[in-house]
């Protein structure tokens, strides 16, 4: 095997480190569950019977995977990103599918507990397995032909990380409370989340395919990916751009004309996550409507030459130990 | 025990209908597009239905692609009065 061989092939590092954070989000939250008593219940795969048999099955997958890639870089990756892809999507699935009902149909009992009485979101874990997993499947992806010719090695476009950083801060607040209801007397207390707003759970699907069509677009480096990419968002934004208002004003109606003697809601209180996803909505539909215009599509960042003797740097490698090393910390914390 | 086994046949074989589901779709647009049977199985299979709509954009991008190189003239612009007479004619 030649140097320059060895330079073409990608890194093994960051998509190992992909594959352990998908694996992390496996024990992350999947389903939260708040109650009208104040109570917050989480769920994860772990807690299902047969969950951890299904994560170790992955893990092994992935070991497999990591140790076919030393030798044979592309099948490795390849059998890591079957793998995480299934627990990817099972985290989606599930989120997705919980969520689509509760918002169209509220009134449906799940692990005995009566949904009328409570809200319904998806938990941070689903955005962490998903938004891993669809990296390291572009990561494979790109390396086999067409997608090769189109994916730049160089230069990477502006937009979809403009547009990323935002976008992930409003999926990751639309699983997050946005305002609170309370009462003095009974203690009686309702969280409304983004994603259980009526008909939320669509929206939701059509963000987390903007996430995707977005990183797709950071791959395949061609104007037609970002144009419907950008499509897409400035009508998720205009959406729940209007939820997030229409509530803030609502919540400020509430607070304005409820009196607190009333004996049901007393108090409202708007939280700190609406304000976010209102900047975050703000921001992703501007630089979206720029992504409509060639001009724009076409402003990238130089990665930077590498040049034969100089001491290779690799971008992937430092991300994939940047990732590893958060990785370690909160393992650490979590023991301690 | 049981309850533990049929949820984990029961999470595996949902994945599975769903990959090899969004796989399958992604082969038929793919062959419709003549992309690379190898390409468009993986991207279904790991990209789900983000890989539908990715198979779909590089299958609209390839075909133009091959149009352009179709509208390209035989010889180019260096071969003018260059053209050689066909000896079979």
């Amino acid at each position: 095997m030649s140097a320059s061989d060895d330079a073409v092939k990608p890194r093994l590092l960051l998509p190992i480190a992909l594959a352990l954070v998908v694996l992390k989000g496996g024990s992350l939250p999947w389903i939260t569950v708040r109650t009208f008593s104040g109570n917050e219940r989480v769920y994860n795969l772990a807690d299902l019977r047969g969950g951890m048999a299904v994560i170790m099955t992955i893990a092994l997958v992935v070991l497999v995977g990591a140790t076919v890639g030393v030798f044979k870089r592309l099948t490795g990756m390849t059998i890591m990103s079957l793998g995480v892809a299934a627990l990817g999507w099972m985290a989606a699935i599930s989120g997705i599918l919980l969520s689509l009902l509760w918002s169209l149909i509220p009134s449906i009992n799940v692990a005995g507990l009566d949904l009328a009485k409570a809200t319904l979101s998806q938990g941070s874990g689903v955005v962490v397995t998903v938004v891993a997993s669809l990296s390291l499947a572009f990561m494979v992806v790109r390396q086999v032909e067409p997608f090769k010719t189109y994916a730049p090695s160089t230069h990477l476009p502006v937009l979809p990380l403009a547009v990323l950083v935002p976008l992930l801060a409003v999926i990751a607040c639309m699983h997050s409370e946005w305002l609170s209801l309370g009462t003095d007397g009974s203690g009686v207390q309702a969280q409304v989340a983004g994603d259980s707003l009526y008909g939320s759970g669509l929206v939701v699907l059509a963000i987390w395919l903007a996430i995707g069509l977005w990183i797709g677009a950071l791959m395949v480096n061609r104007s037609l990916m970002i144009s419907i990419a950008s499509g897409l968002t400035v009508v998720v934004s205009i959406i729940v751009g209007m939820y997030a208002v229409f509530l803030w004003a609502g919540g400020r109606l509430l607070d304005w004309l409820v009196p607190a003697k009333l004996e049901k809601w007393t108090a409202v209180s708007i939280e700190p996550q609406l304000y976010v996803v209102l900047v975050s909505v703000a921001v992703t539909f501007f630089v979206s409507v720029a992504g409509l215009f060639s001009r724009m599509q076409n402003v990238k960042i130089t990665l930077g030459l590498r040049t034969p003797g100089a001491v290779r740097f690799y971008y992937s490698d430092a991300l994939g130990s940047v990732i590893l090393v958060v990785l370690a910390v909160s393992f650490v914390l979590r023991v301690i | 025990m049981i309850t533990g086994l049929l949820t984990y046949i029961a999470i595996l074989g949902l994945t599975g209908v769903w990959i090899l589901g969004w796989m399958g779709l992604s082969v038929v647009v793919g062959s419709f597009f003549n992309l690379p049977l190898k390409t468009v199985t993986l991207v279904g299979a790991t990209l789900g239905p983000l890989g539908f709509i990715v198979t779909i954009t590089i299958g609209v991008l390839e075909s133009k692609h091959a149009g352009e190189i179709a509208a390209l003239p035989v010889g180019g612009p260096g071969d003018a009065g260059n053209e050689l007479e066909d000896p079979f004619s």
